[in-house]
């Protein structure tokens, strides 16, 4: 068993639960124990890195440090925002010796060591597996199933923070569900950002982006897509019926909820019923296509 | 006994307003072994010069300070003075009182102490200088061009009209370069083969001129009038000596759909081909990647066809070795290929394409006979829309310089899809239009004035193909940065211009210098422009930076009469500033150990071995020597030879010690 630290933030233990269920029940079947990390606080993605630059570190930080003294070094962060702000901390103290100092004080006197933790994202992890071991476990294999991964802002983005390589035309989500046995289809959404900074404040930009992108996967002849990030997950899905009213439905999964899928696991397990555009009708239409 | 004449010179008020002139040459008079001082206001005028001049005669000088700017401004103008007066020109030696006295220094007293102490080091030193006579270098006459686009037949043309014997080296099978893929040249919108294929025929003709194509420089020995370079002519599988270029075999090879280079992509060549019905010399090539005989053994069909058997499938590449006095560097440049922007359709959609690209469509000898057509499918774009900078001036991809060519291409390319497609609209994406040329902001109005072309300030965001069309995302920023959404059936895109992939490797074969972005380094970026740091090599074109043709062919004639001139001199005359191993007589006959520790050090390779033998030709000891054509006068192998056995004329141990002991500090 791998011991892996685990950042769940606030929408994996809320809106998001599905995502957290999914992503434990492919854990267990890797072999993996995900442990949470301790008295974890929020990640700093919402109102505090709008207002105060170095209260969203401290807190991210806070979080690092918790990670660091129950001698976890990587944290799993399966939330594209919470990675995004615990990543961009890490470099951050590296970086800037001012701000370490600074949040130093606040916490205590460890900070320099908290830059050891990094924080990773869902796909790093399912990367880091070899060849076979996320093949050996498909029951259900998703052959023919045409599958639109949608990466959003934060997953690959900004390359400083994140590390990644491929960042405008990315192919690392593909080549995992491509392990599933299912295709990633080439369509121009895969990194347009889904409007959700404005969800609460303008919902006419969040329509419009979730029509476009909805559109576009449509067009590539998606069947379904998948993403890994709860903001546009609650988008693309809770929306849908708005933004594409009548018109065919289009599931949107998490990438953990498709690999338990293709893995054999239970509804119920993965979360996938409680979603507004239901799944299991849709992806067992385009299989029998397939 | 020293006859030291100091010459203090007040730069007008440069030195002299921080420092005491007339006290410094007062100072100097007392000094030991001076025999004449003044102070002049500006001492390289004509009447300065007189006065040194005068003052050689008149005192009997036996060797002059002059206290003024830097060495590198006027040492040479004032050793030719010494020159003239009859005194051997290493006897003059500059106390610099300005970069390292006036200009960085406030306080006049202060200053003045400095000048004088500088002066009374100069004197010190100079009277340990012994006369220099300059070196002579035998010269051979004959020059290597490297590179067959507009830049080497340029120069190769300029120098063989002088009489000078020219080997132009071209990697491809014909000459060329990316100048025959273009359509139209601006500003003039004459046919680009036109003008050019008169010169290639012209260049491999020329009596002085001997083509080498389809072959690379594999190595360069030697130094300036006596490089020795070893070329490669690749196996091209066919007897061009037999060949006579009938086409036969092109025609009739069953390899037939192969990517063709010369037509970007967007055409088809077979296995034996020619890159284009004018290549110069119109003799094919066999590609061995793509050949039927070579992959299976079976096939060859072109060997029973050949009227003249010139096809030969056991043909290997040859080595060969030639003297040559100079080189010209033309290797050009080539674009970022279409797949390097993964922003713009993911970089392989066929819709999009390069500049280059619609060169070939736009070519009357195209794979589409000058008609623009899309490569998807073969229609007529209704909406092109044309993005500049594309991969240029992006500091953060790496890019930070313009490509310089791309704003009049554009212009150009828009202004031949609207003369070809009547009723299709041109959109150009810019960030703005640089224009500066002769006729070139004309051409650029005519194209917006005359030929409707649209030109919106901004920059393409990101190119998605949707219904069959592709939508470039962009922000019109003279318009608050509103968004765009254009449907285009073709998107062209200015892609940067950018070093030839293996330019440094070529760069350090020749001992050449490159900068951070991979262009090779010219000498001075204003007042040397053609000639590099190594003496006798020379760059022509866009090898040294992005450039149009008329600047390529201004520089390449530039590089021309450099080689001329140089190739003029019946042998070279070169600085005696040299490292010398010290000799002694018989039986000792040099401290050298022969170590060596010298030649690792040495940057130039001017460190030889010398065996030392008796009059029986018994070998006594090896010792080192220094090449003085190739040595630059650096004075690393002093600093390096453990018994103090080499010593760098004009900077010798004495003379550095005595300028130090003179400082008194």
């Amino acid at each position: 068993m791998t011991v892996l630290g685990y950042y769940p933030g606030c929408s994996l233990s809320g809106a998001a639960r599905e995502y957290d269920l999914s992503l434990r029940a492919v854990a267990a079947r890797l072999e993996t124990e995900l442990r949470e990390v301790p008295d974890w606080v929020c990640c700093g993605a919402t109102s505090a890195h709008a207002i105060d630059h170095n209260a969203a570190f401290c807190l991210a930080a806070d979080t690092l440090l918790k990670a660091h003294r129950a001698g976890l070094q990587h944290v799993l962060a399966p939330c594209a925002m919470c990675f995004s702000r615990l990543a961009a901390a890490t470099r951050e103290l590296r970086n800037n010796s001012s701000l370490a100092r600074q949040v130093a004080l606040g916490l205590g006197d460890e900070a320099p060591r908290l830059a050891q933790v990094q924080a990773i994202n869902l796909l790093t992890w399912l990367e880091g597996f070899p060849a076979g071991v996320l093949e050996k476990h498909v029951v259900r294999p998703l052959k023919g199933l045409k599958v639109a991964c949608y990466y959003g802002c934060l997953l690959l983005r900004p390359p400083r923070v994140t590390g990644a390589v491929q960042v405008e035309a990315p192919r690392k989500m593909e080549a995992i569900v491509a392990r599933l046995g299912a295709q990633g289809v080439r369509w121009s959404m895969a990194t347009e950002c889904c409007g959700a900074g404005f969800s609460l404040t303008d919902k006419t930009v969040v329509l419009r982006q979730g029509r476009r992108i909805y559109g576009a996967a449509r067009a590539a002849g998606a069947d379904l897509m998948v993403l890994a990030c709860p903001m546009c997950h609650s988008n693309l899905d809770m929306r849908q019926s708005e933004f594409a009213a009548g018109e065919a439905p289009l599931p949107v999964l998490y990438l953990t909820q498709l690999i338990g899928l293709a893995w054999g696991l239970s509804s119920e397990e993965l979360g996938v019923r409680g979603h507004f555009v239901p799944v299991e009708p849709e992806l067992s239409a385009a299989l029998a296509r397939g | 006994m020293s006859r030291i004449g100091v010459f203090i010179c007040h730069c007008g008020e440069n030195i002299g307003k921080t420092v005491d002139c007339p006290a410094v040459a007062a100072a100097a008079r007392r000094m030991p072994g001076v025999a004449y001082a003044a102070d002049y206001r500006y001492t390289c005028s004509e009447p300065g010069q007189a006065q040194i001049r005068t003052a050689i005669k008149q005192y009997g000088l036996t060797g002059i300070i002059v206290g003024a700017c830097s060495p590198r401004m006027h040492e040479r103008t004032f050793r030719k003075v010494a020159t003239a007066a009859g005194l051997n020109p290493y006897l003059c030696e500059i106390a610099n009182l300005r970069e390292q006295c006036s200009w960085v220094h406030t306080d006049r007293s202060a200053a003045t102490a400095k000048a004088i102490a500088i002066v009374r080091s100069a004197v010190a030193r100079v009277q340990c200088n012994t006369p220099l006579l300059p070196i002579h270098v035998p010269l051979t006459r004959r020059a290597l061009v490297i590179g067959g686009g507009i830049a080497g037949i340029q120069a190769a043309l300029d120098i063989a009209d002088g009489g000078v014997e020219v080997i132009l080296l071209e990697r491809a099978s014909s000459l060329g370069g990316h100048m025959a893929q273009l359509s139209e040249t601006f500003p003039t919108l004459d046919c680009s083969q036109c003008i050019l294929t008169p010169r290639m025929v012209e260049a491999a003709s020329h009596p002085k001129i001997r083509l080498e194509t389809y072959s690379e420089l594999e190595r360069v020995d030697g130094y300036v009038g006596n490089f020795q370079v070893t070329i490669r002519r690749k196996a091209r599988y066919v007897d061009w000596s037999k060949c006579t270029g009938c086409g036969t075999c092109w025609q009739k090879c069953p390899q037939k759909k192969i990517a063709a280079e010369f037509e970007e992509g967007l055409g088809r060549r077979t296995a034996i081909s020619i890159p284009s019905p004018q290549a110069v010399p119109n003799k094919p090539v066999i590609d061995r990647a793509n050949c039927l005989k070579f992959k299976t053994g079976k096939c060859g069909i072109c060997q029973k066809l050949c009227p003249t058997q010139a096809v030969n499938f056991e043909q290997k590449d040859e080595l060969f070795t030639e003297a040559v006095g100079t080189i010209v560097v033309a290797t050009g440049f080539q674009t970022l290929g279409k797949e390097y922007f993964e922003l713009y359709a993911g970089g392989d959609h066929p819709d999009v394409i390069t500049g280059l690209q619609f060169e070939r469509l736009a070519s009357a000898s195209g794979p589409t006979g000058g008609g623009i057509r899309r490569p998807s499918d073969g229609q007529e774009p209704r909406t092109v829309v044309f993005v500049q900078c594309a991969g240029s001036r992006e500091p953060a991809t790496g890019r930070a310089y313009c490509s310089k060519i791309c704003c009049m291409y554009t212009a150009k390319h828009a202004m031949l899809y609207r003369h070809k497609v009547h009723g299709g609209r041109a959109f150009v994406l810019c960030m703005d239009v640089r224009t500066p040329g002769k006729g070139y902001d004309e051409f650029y109005r005519r194209a917006v004035e005359q030929d409707g072309v649209n030109y919106i300030r901004s920059r393409a965001a990101r190119i998605y193909p949707e219904n069959g069309q592709l939508v470039v995302e962009a922000a019109d920023t003279l318009n608050g940065g509103e968004r765009l959404e254009l449907r285009a059936d073709l998107v062209v895109l200015a892609s940067a211009a950018i070093p030839q992939s293996d330019v440094r490797t070529l760069a350090q074969k020749l001992g050449i210098g490159y900068d951070a972005d991979g262009w090779l380094s010219e000498a001075h970026p204003k007042l040397r422009p053609v000639e590099t740091n190594t003496a006798g090599i020379f760059l022509a074109g866009a090898v040294q930076g992005p450039k149009d043709i008329p600047d390529t062919v201004g520089q390449a004639s530039a590089a021309a009469a450099k080689v001329l001139g140089l190739l003029s001199n019946q042998d070279l005359q070169r600085d005696p500033i040299v490292a010398r191993v010290r000799r002694m007589p018989p039986p000792e006959y040099s401290t050298c150990l022969g170590c060596f520790a010298c030649a690792a050090a040495c940057p130039y390779q001017a460190i030889e071995k010398e065996e030392i033998k008796d009059r029986h030709g018994e070998w006594i000891k090896t010792i080192a020597r220094v090449n003085a054509g190739l040595c630059q006068g650096c004075g690393t192998c002093v600093s390096v030879c453990r018994s103090k056995s080499i010593d760098l004329d004009g900077f010798t141990d004495d003379q550095m010690c005595s300028a130090l002991e003179a400082l008194e500090v």
